[in-house]
């Protein structure tokens, strides 16, 4: 980006909208009084529902974070807007430690599987100490990060609120002058991106070795912490895209969000959807190879056994009526296994055969939908994730009024600490001029 | 009929006296470029490759193709590996996959030959080899009666010279 088109990135303060502050504070009242309600009538519940939103939306402002630092490491010229979007997301990272230490109250509903009779050979690993001090080195290492990439991307738009006074003046001490800001920040965010985006795939998997696939202690897999953390910067890409869209007609906004943007975050949807796709079957097709009870387990109790045992393929006959779409249904009667269909379709299947054309990527109509589809999908995903391990056989126990509750509050809280962060806090600057 | 041909510097000019040339009717035009430029392409043709199409008909012949080489190869010489079914959806993913990508990248490649008329060996009566250096070079059919206002139009926008070629 040239000098002369950074110079224009100023901050600008304004308010909250009134209408959106007031739906997020309800939602968020909601979402403590179910967990309030639930933590008197069903515990266990209302602690995983917590556990699950709380790392759903945990990973995605990390990986908010991440997609910033990946603009920033390989200098991209497009994204304009879209960086500071997913900067917004990450305001929420930072949080995620707090949202931890209560989640760990709950553990004895959380960890059950594991927590006082971890299986043979794995106590120095699954014990609820070395979780809570990694987990939380993990985290706190994350938020400083986080913190201090954050600062140094948006202090050099903050030259002409110094005089405001309060944390205005406080976070422009020193100030050496525009242009000098511009570069000194710009070198720190460039010597903090690689580091954070390091941190961010190693945390995140470790978080999802311990707070995910040990709830089921007998199983493990290498890949899944990469596969679980990759879907938290997917949808964190969707999230950006959602809100790109959305922002389209917002003041200062016009004429930034561009059909060549839309193009870009639409193919990196696109794209990055395969790749998620292939980290799930890359882990599914040895595992259906060797088929060994003790690592089949956790797809049969997501997938349910058809996917583990074939029975077609004797001849074609055979072949056509194990894999024609009726008798495939039919099949699927196994707890959890629709719904893990359903994941496929929302986070695959939909933004695959909608995004292939080079028009719905254009179409502001359409991107959004796509991504609002994935984010959905990606919050059943972690509810698929988690629940099967803890409730074996009931196949809506992710569903009722206090996971929903606790759901719509944390959507609330999220999306009131994003427009605290840019619009309150003067991140979302005025764009720059640039296609 | 005369074909004039107008020399150019810079980029811009050549796609705005295009799109200035396709919008008073002259659409026989053929822009010599010596490297690619995304405006002139627009003004040419704004329309989306076709070259697209023949990736997608490649792809998804790919994926049937891959499915059914190794599902009529199993069937047809079936032996038990494994204890798995002959005919076995999930390791065949694998190559219907892979001869997705291989027929989509063939396909595109003999769709950019089709496409774009290559190899091209005879060059068309406007072409000079300075269009392969430095220069950009505009080749435009006009009725007899349009040679002057073509002419003109084209040293209004910038061309630094006009040449009759044919006529």
């Amino acid at each position: 980006m040239s000098s002369a088109v950074v110079a224009a990135e100023q901050a600008s303060p304004r308010a909250i909208p009134t209408p959106l502050l007031g739906a997020c504070l309800a939602l968020i009242a909601i979402g403590v009084i179910a967990f309030l309600a639930g933590l008197s009538t069903d515990p266990a519940t209302a602690w995983r529902a917590f556990h699950v939103n709380y790392l759903y939306w945990g990973v995605l402002a990390q990986g908010g974070v991440a997609v910033a630092c990946a603009f920033v490491i390989i200098g991209a010229r497009w994204p304009g807007p879209a960086r500071r979007i997913a900067e917004g997301l990450g305001a929420w990272a930072p949080l995620t430690l707090v949202f931890f230490l209560i989640s760990f109250l709950g553990r004895e509903h959380i960890y059950s599987p594991w927590l006082h009779s971890p299986p043979p050979g794995k106590e120095v690993y699954l014990n609820a100490t070395r979780l809570f001090v990694m987990d939380v080195a993990i985290f706190a290492w994350l938020a400083l990060l986080t913190v201090a990439f954050l600062y140094y991307s948006v202090r050099p738009t903050l030259g002409a609120l110094r005089e405001r006074g309060g944390m205005f003046s406080r976070w422009t001490a020193g100030w050496r002058g525009d242009e000098a800001e511009r570069d000194l920040c710009a070198a720190r965010c460039r010597v903090l991106a690689p580091i954070i985006a390091l941190s961010f795939a190693t945390g995140w998997t470790f978080i999802a070795f311990d707070q995910v696939m040990s709830l089921t202690p007998t199983w493990y897999s290498n890949l899944f912490g990469a596969y679980f953390t990759w879907g938290g910067f997917l949808s964190a890409i969707a999230a950006t895209a959602l809100i790109l869209v959305l922002h389209r007609n917002a003041p200062g906004f016009q004429g930034e969000v561009t059909k060549s943007r839309m193009h870009d975050i639409g193919k990196m949807i696109f794209a990055f959807s395969i790749f998620w796709m292939y980290l799930f079957f890359s882990q599914y097709l040895v595992i259906w190879y060797a088929n060994m009870p003790e690592e089949t387990q956790f797809f049969e109790a997501r997938l349910g056994s058809q996917f583990m045992v074939d029975k077609a393929g004797i001849n074609l006959m055979e072949l056509a009526r194990t894999w024609d779409l009726k008798h495939f249904w039919d099949r699927i009667t196994e707890p959890y296994a629709k719904m893990t269909l359903f994941v496929w379709l929302c986070c695959w299947v939909i933004p695959f055969w909608v995004l292939l054309g080079q028009r719905p990527k254009k179409t502001p109509a359409i991107l959004g939908s796509v991504s609002l589809v994935m984010l959905f999908g990606f919050w059943l995903e972690r509810n698929v994730l988690v629940w099967p391990s803890l409730v074996p056989k009931d196949s809506f126990s992710w569903l009722g009024p206090v996971q929903i509750g606790i759901a719509g509050g944390f959507l609330g809280a999220f999306v009131l600490v994003f427009l605290l962060y840019t619009r309150v806090f003067p991140s979302l600057a005025v764009p720059s001029k640039h296609s | 009929m005369p074909t004039l041909v107008g020399v150019f510097d810079r980029p811009g000019d050549v796609a705005e006296t295009v799109t200035r040339l396709k919008g008073r009717g002259f659409t026989k035009l053929e822009v010599y470029s010596p490297a690619p430029f995304e405006e002139i392409d627009d003004a040419v043709d704004p329309k989306p490759s076709k070259v697209r199409i023949f990736t997608l008909v490649g792809g998804l012949l790919g994926v049937v193709a891959g499915y059914a080489m190794t599902i009529w190869m199993s069937l047809d010489w079936p032996i038990v590996i494994g204890g798995k079914p002959f005919a076995s959806i999930p390791p065949y993913t694998v190559i219907a996959f892979e001869v997705t990508i291989l027929f989509g990248g063939i396909f595109t490649l003999l769709g950019l030959l089709a496409v774009g008329g290559l190899p091209s060996i005879k060059l068309g009566a406007g072409y000079s080899a300075r269009f392969s250096a430095e220069e950009f070079g505009l080749v435009v059919e006009v009725p007899e009666r349009d040679v002057a206002e073509v002419d003109g139009l084209l040293r209004a926008h910038s061309a630094k010279e006009v040449s009759l070629v044919a006529s």
